[in-house]
């Protein structure tokens, strides 16, 4: 909004001063002037203040952004360095399973998303989303809310803590972990919501990268066949969005699905082990 | 003589006492130049990487500047990876912020509206005011880190602040809040 401003000379030198003087960025002597000048003119005062106020505002908000827990774990496991282990750690993720069980909670301490983190994540997930077929997307948003966004433990889950959590599906436990390539390691093992299906959510750890093996059934018409992804043989279908890749096949009554932001070669891998593994291939839906 | 296992734990230590402690700023920033809470984790890791490798030549001075300087790389390199499967006029970013949540009620001109307004400046001016305003870094550190002159850095800092003020003074106004509804002057 253009005014007529600036009629006064020594205004118009002031006001492209101002803006170094707010950041302390002038000589004494250009500063002494900006002041005496500031102490006789309310119009130049009212802009440093409104440059101030700005300048306060930006901070504030920046600074009042949360950052999400376990963010400094994955920084040090992904530059080499090594996770603490603490067992507070272990309680909140195991807090935080127990509200997943029972139904779809979003909480802080889950996600440690603030509102806008969490549409961030929704933007995230529909960037993804769209490069893959249709059945790719519920895997994709279990992935980025459940496993990226999330705080996970140091250690792999207490069997009776499996138990507890999947009931009679805990024998996928030492399977998942069994048909895991190389350095993977187990750190959750859950029921879980996204894009209004249940999962069946497994996290793998291996050098502070993420794999998620997330199973869900299968509706009736659902299936794969066809699907505009690459095959690779047996019924499992490979797909890339980003830096993610997938593979996923029809096994029994559900869909198994790898998300991953490791290489090929391993989410391939684990697709095929699992793939092969009787009790995955011909999993029949268990009461609990 | 200490095993050379224990001197890289140890020099390992020292990396993660000096710059762990700046972890949130860099995070901060790094939403803020990216647009994105995920891709400035990735960028972050980054940084964290690149500063390990490196800290056998980090002569013990200002920690935070030197890690910021690694920051703004990171973020220039990941945004040219970036641009580069995408249209260059950043259509896609501009995209996201679209998809952004609704703007906070009238009463509260809030962080979240100030935020929105900071991303939506065009990226060599978010960029400088971030460091400037944000971190507090002079213009001879924001010009070094960056890789522009003096001057530039000026120009883009000024420049940079009166546009968010005026797209603040919008979303005020459009809320019916500040002296712009009542028709008065300017902020």
């Amino acid at each position: 909004m253009k005014v007529l401003e600036f009629q006064d000379p020594a205004c118009r030198r002031v006001a492209e001063l101002l803006d170094a003087y707010a950041s302390d960025e002038l000589s004494v002597e250009s500063a002494g002037e900006v002041e005496r000048h500031l102490r006789r003119c309310s119009d130049c005062s009212a802009k440093l203040a409104a440059i101030e106020r700005t300048r306060a505002a930006v901070r504030s908000a920046v600074e009042s952004q949360a950052v999400p827990p376990g963010l400094s774990d994955r920084v040090r496991a992904a530059s080499g360095g090594r996770k603490t282990s603490l067992p507070v750690r272990w309680l909140a993720a195991a807090a935080a399973a127990v509200i997943l069980i029972a139904g779809f909670a979003v909480s802080k301490r889950i996600t440690g998303a603030y509102p806008h983190q969490l549409a961030y994540q929704q933007v995230r997930i529909h960037r993804l989303a769209r490069q893959v077929p249709a059945l790719f997307g519920p895997p994709i948003a279990d992935h980025v809310h459940c496993a990226l966004y999330r705080a996970y433990p140091d250690e792999p889950p207490p069997a009776e803590l499996t138990v507890q959590e999947l009931g009679p599906d805990a024998d996928l436990r030492p399977i998942i972990e069994h048909a895991a390539p190389e350095g993977f390691a187990l750190r959750l093992a859950h029921r879980c919501r996204a894009a209004g299906r249940e999962f069946l959510h497994f996290v793998l750890v291996r050098d502070g990268r993420l794999a998620s093996v997330s199973m869900t059934l299968r509706q009736p018409g659902e299936s794969l066949a066809g699907i505009d992804s690459e095959p690779l043989g047996e019924g499992v279908f490979f797909d890339r969005a980003d830096e993610l890749r997938l593979a996923g096949f029809q096994a029994g009554d559900y869909f198994v699905f790898v998300v991953s932001d490791v290489a090929r070669e391993p989410v391939v891998e684990l697709a095929r082990n699992l793939r092969s593994h009787d009790e995955i291939a011909n999993r029949s839906r268990r009461k609990a | 003589m200490i095993g050379r296992r224990r001197q890289q734990k140890r020099k390992r230590k020292d990396f993660e006492a000096v710059a762990l402690p700046h972890l949130d700023e860099l995070y901060r920033t790094a939403c803020r130049m990216l647009g994105d809470a995920s891709r400035a984790e990735d960028v972050v890791q980054e940084v964290y990487l690149r500063a390990w490798r490196s800290f056998h030549t980090f002569d013990g001075g200002n920690c935070r500047a030197w890690l910021f300087r690694i920051l703004v790389n990171a973020v220039h390199d990941y945004r040219r990876r970036l641009y580069k499967r995408m249209p260059a006029d950043d259509s896609e970013a501009v995209l996201e912020r679209q998809s952004a949540p609704a703007p906070p009620p009238p009463e509260e001109l809030t962080d979240q509206a100030v935020l929105e307004a900071v991303d939506a400046l065009p990226e060599k001016f978010r960029d400088v005011l971030l460091l400037a305003d944000v971190h507090g870094f002079s213009y001879k550190e924001i010009a070094a880190m960056t890789g522009v002159r003096l001057g530039t850095v000026m120009s883009r800092l000024s420049r940079g602040r009166r546009k968010l003020r005026e797209s603040l003074a919008e979303v005020a106004g459009s809320y019916g809040i500040g002296p712009r509804a009542r028709g008065g002057g300017v902020a």
